[in-house]
C-alpha cells in the first residue's frame, strides 16, 4: 500500500507535526516496515512545498521517539524496532479520525448518505 | 589491384554511409511511439511533456547555428574541435529549460508519497554506458595526441612530426638517410585543451539536469501519476544522456580523423600507416555511435522502462 502524506493547509496544527504524527502513525501501523528508506529531507521538502528545516524537525523527533534511524551516508530508514499499534489501540484511532472526519463533514452541511457516498467513491 | 576492388573501395564509404542511415531510420521508427496517459486527469504532466518536447525541438535547432558559429571561432579550425559541445550544451539547456519552466503545473503542493528517487533511477542504462565508453576512449585518445603534437611555426601545439628511414643511392653509394616531415593539422593541445574544457562543462551541465530531473517535486502517493512522470523523467534523462554521448561521439570522429589524416599523410612505416587506419575506424566507430545518439535526441521515445536503450 502507498503511503501518501498530506499537509493540511487550513490545520491549525504545525506543517512539521502534521508529517511527525502521519508518518509515526504510519510506522506503528505497519506501513512502512523496519528498514524501509524514508525520501532524503530534501525531497520530501520539495514533493510537499515546505522548508527543509520542517521535516528535518519531523525527522529530529521521530528518531527521538526512536521511530527512524537516520546513518550518515546510509540516509534515514525506519527503525528496527519500532513499537507498534495493539489492535485496540488502531481502534481506538481509527474511531477518533472518524468521529472528527465525520464532524468535520456535517459543519459543511451535508447528511449521512452524502458522507456514506464520499466515503464509498475514495475507497473506490 | 583490378578494376571491381577499386571500385569497392571507392563506393565502400558510400554504400557504408547508406547502411547506418538506413538503421538509424529503422531505430528512428521503432522508438517514435508516444506515451499515453488520460492527460485530462493530469493536464500538468501533459503541459510538461508538451512544452520539454517543444523545447527541445526548440534546442536541437538552436544547437545546428550553435555548431556553425562557434565552429567558425578561432584560427585553424580550433572553433570545430568546442562545436559540438556548444551545439550539445544548448540541446541539454533546453530541455532543461522547457521543465524547469513547467514542472511547478505537475506537482501538487502539500501532498506526497514515500519514496525514494535516485539518478540512477532514470539513467538509461546502455545509452550511459555507450556515451561512459566513448568519453573514456575521447580522452586516451586525446591525451595520446596532446602528447606526441609538436609546435607549428606560430609555436601552436597542432602538428605532428614523423620521422622517416630512406635509402639513398648517390655518387657515394647505398645509404640511409632520416627524413623528418611534419603534417598539420594535428589535434595537440592547442585544440584538445579547449575540447576537454567544453566537454567537461558539458558533463557538468548534464549531472546538473540529471539531478534537476531526479529531485523535481511530485505527489509519490498517486501510482498512475508516479507510472507517467516516471516515464517523463526516463525520457528527459534519456535525452540529456544522449545529447552529452553525441557531444563526445563527434568530438571523437573529429578529433580521431583529424589524426588519422595527419599521421597517414606521410606513412612511410608500416607503423604509421597502421596507425593511421586504427584511427580512421575509431573516428568511423564514433560516427555510427553519433547516428545512434542523434536517433534518440530527435525521437524522444515513450519513456517506457522496458527499453533500456
Amino acid at each position: 500500500m502507498t503511503v501518501a502524506l498530506r499537509l493540511d493547509p487550513g490545520d491549525p496544527t504545525p506543517p512539521y507535526e502534521q508529517l511527525r504524527r502521519q508518518l509515526a502513525t504510519a510506522i506503528e501501523a505497519g506501513l512502512l516496515l523496519p528498514g524501509a528508506r524514508l525520501p532524503t529531507v530534501r525531497q520530501l521538502a520539495a514533493d510537499l512545498g515546505v522548508a527543509t528545516g520542517t521535516v528535518m524537525r519531523s525527522y529530529a523527533e521521530l528518531e527521538r521517539d526512536g521511530l527512524i534511524v537516520t546513518r550518515r551516508g546510509g540516509g534515514t530508514t525506519v527503525g528496527d524496532s519500532p513499537r507498534t499499534l495493539s489492535e485496540a489501540e488502531r481502534g481506538r484511532r481509527l474511531a477518533e479520525i472518524t468521529a472528527t472526519f465525520v464532524s468535520q463533514a456535517r459543519l459543511v452541511g451535508v447528511d449521512d448518505d452524502e458522507i456514506r457516498g464520499a466515503v464509498d467513491s475514495l475507497l473506490g | 589491384m583490378t578494376t571491381i576492388s577499386l571500385s569497392l573501395l571507392f563506393f565502400l564509404p558510400l554504400i557504408v554511409g547508406v547502411v547506418m542511415l538506413i538503421a538509424a531510420g529503422i531505430a528512428a521508427v521503432r522508438r517514435s511511439r508516444s506515451m499515453t496517459f488520460d492527460e485530462e486527469r493530469y493536464p500538468g504532466l501533459a503541459a510538461l511533456r508538451r512544452v520539454t518536447l517543444r523545447t527541445r525541438y526548440l534546442g536541437i535547432a538552436a544547437s545546428v547555428a550553435v555548431f556553425f558559429v562557434v565552429g567558425s571561432l578561432g584560427r585553424y579550425g580550433w572553433g570545430l574541435f568546442v562545436a559540438p559541445a556548444a551545439a550539445g550544451a544548448v540541446v541539454i539547456a533546453a530541455i532543461l529549460f522547457g521543465q524547469q519552466l513547467t514542472y511547478t503545473r505537475a506537482r501538487t503542493a502539500g501532498t506526497a508519497g514515500i519514496e525514494h528517487r535516485q539518478v540512477r533511477d532514470y539513467l538509461p542504462a546502455r545509452t550511459t554506458t555507450i556515451a561512459g565508453a566513448v568519453l573514456i576512449i575521447l580522452a586516451v585518445v586525446g591525451a595520446w595526441t596532446t602528447l606526441v603534437a609538436t609546435p607549428d611555426e606560430v609555436g601552436l601545439d597542432r602538428t605532428f612530426t614523423h620521422a622517416c628511414v630512406v635509402q639513398l643511392w648517390d655518387q657515394q653509394g647505398d645509404h640511409e638517410q632520416t627524413v623528418v616531415g611534419t603534417s598539420s593539422p594535428f589535434p595537440g593541445s592547442y585544440y584538445t585543451i579547449g575540447m576537454a574544457v567544453a566537454v567537461l562543462a558539458v558533463l557538468m551541465l548534464a549531472w546538473v539536469g540529471l539531478v534537476a530531473t531526479t529531485r523535481r517535486p511530485r505527489n509519490g502517493a498517486d501510482p498512475e501519476l508516479v507510472r507517467v512522470d516516471d516515464a517523463l523523467r526516463r525520457q528527459t534523462a534519456e535525452g540529456i544522456v544522449a545529447a552529452f554521448g553525441l557531444v563526445v561521439a563527434t568530438s571523437l570522429a573529429g578529433l580521431s580523423y583529424t589524426a588519422a589524416v595527419a599521421v597517414g599523410n606521410q606513412a612511410c612505416t608500416t607503423a604509421y600507416g597502421l596507425g593511421s587506419w586504427g584511427l580512421a575506424i575509431v573516428a568511423f566507430v564514433a560516427l555510427a555511435v553519433s547516428l545512434r545518439f542523434a536517433v534518440i535526441v530527435l525521437v524522444p521515445g515513450d519513456g517506457s522502462s522496458r527499453r533500456s536503450s
